[in-house]
């Protein structure tokens, strides 16, 4: 058995196959989250591609007993919270595993205080700033205009709860933006919702307002009631904590410039 | 109508739902839907915890807005369709 450990919104998940080859692929994909052997795991992940499952066209999360079964386009996992494993019978294509891990990660996010967001997602001096917004709302823009910023992503972010603090994860799953990213984490500063109509530029937004902006960029599949009812918790606090507004991003030719005015004398979140 | 044989309502036990600036957020997990309930309504959607007739929403609004019972009975038939049609109140039988 071939292996390699990811390790994605400090989620430390092994990898297990019988193809070396594509575990080979999915480590040189993945490089920059792939932790080092020997240290313990939060899951273990195992590959087969010996059956090709039935065609999905949708994303769907089905939770029986203390198991979740996660499927979609050429992808099928068995998730076994209690046991800490999942098996998942997916097409040997990196592509589809890439779209398998984002849907496996957004439901193992749960059971570790975190979710992930439809978000850029920016960090300088230890501060990170969150840019969500939908398809088109200029996430990849935000990523190419943030000179002196560590990019942590152009499509999808981690945000985790440890210790009562709000962190920002960065992840592999990127949109347009084509540069190498790190496996990198900091402090939630600032929340901003990305609107290119905007004509102020920047506007301040009530904890309502934001929270329910948030839960429209949240991604996420599972139907059940309690993993959403966790996911409006654990947001509604988020929202009460860090301060966000909505931006027209085109406004702020020096963004660099616009979070340190921001973060001056603003503490992390606690 | 005979009170007890009044159809009772109550919340949807499969909806997530989070009070926050006075106003109660619903969600409907199975299209991922957002549902907002305003301040005023907000009363009923935590009387609706156990199940409760049209009447008794009525009787319960009339008393804390102090507002005439025709125009209650409006606002309240109005919500009760609006909360069935979203799914997020059910008719208990």
């Amino acid at each position: 058995m071939e292996y390699c450990v990811l390790n994605i919104g400090g989620l430390k998940v092994q990898v297990d196959g019988h193809d070396r080859e594509f575990i080979n692929l999915v480590s040189s994909q993945y490089i920059d989250f792939i932790q080092p052997g020997g240290e313990s795991i939060d899951l273990k992940l195992t590959l087969s591609h010996d059956s090709w499952p039935e065609d999905t066209e949708d994303i769907s999360i089905e939770k029986i007993n203390n198991s979740y079964i996660l499927a979609g386009e050429k992808f099928e996992c068995l998730l076994d919270t209690q046991a800490r494993s999942a098996a998942v019978r997916i097409i040997k294509e990196l592509t589809h595993f890439n779209t398998f891990l984002r849907v496996f990660y957004s439901q193992v996010l749960v059971f570790s205080e975190g979710f992930m967001v439809h978000a850029a997602g920016l960090i300088r001096n230890n501060r990170a700033y969150l840019f969500a917004g939908p398809s088109e709302s200029g996430k990849t823009t935000t990523a190419k205009r943030a000179n002196g910023f560590d990019i942590l992503s152009d499509e999808l972010v981690i945000i985790r709860r440890i210790n009562n603090i709000f962190f920002l994860y960065s992840t592999p799953f990127s949109g347009e933006y084509t540069q190498r990213i790190k496996n990198l984490k900091a402090p939630l500063s600032n929340i901003f919702f990305l609107n290119k109509r905007l004509k102020t530029g920047l506007v301040s937004k009530s904890s309502l307002s934001s929270f329910i902006d948030l839960l429209e960029n949240i991604f996420f599949f599972d139907q059940e009631k309690d993993s959403s009812q966790f996911i409006l918790g654990l947001s509604s606090r988020l929202t009460a904590v860090i301060e966000s507004f909505d931006i027209n991003i085109l406004s702020y030719s020096d963004l660099g410039r616009f979070v340190d005015g921001l973060s001056k004398g603003a503490e992390a979140n606690t | 109508m005979d009170y007890l044989k009044e159809p009772k309502l109550i919340r949807n036990s499969k909806v997530a739902w989070q009070e926050i600036d006075d106003a109660i957020v619903v969600v409907t997990p199975w299209n991922k839907q957002i549902h907002i309930i305003s301040e005023t309504a907000s009363m009923l959607w935590r009387a609706l915890a156990l199940p409760k007739s049209e009447k008794d929403l009525v009787t319960l609004i009339v008393q804390e807005y102090e507002i005439d019972e025709v125009r209650a009975e409006q606002d309240i038939r109005t919500f009760i369709k609006e909360s069935i049609e979203k799914g997020i109140v059910d008719i208990k039988e």
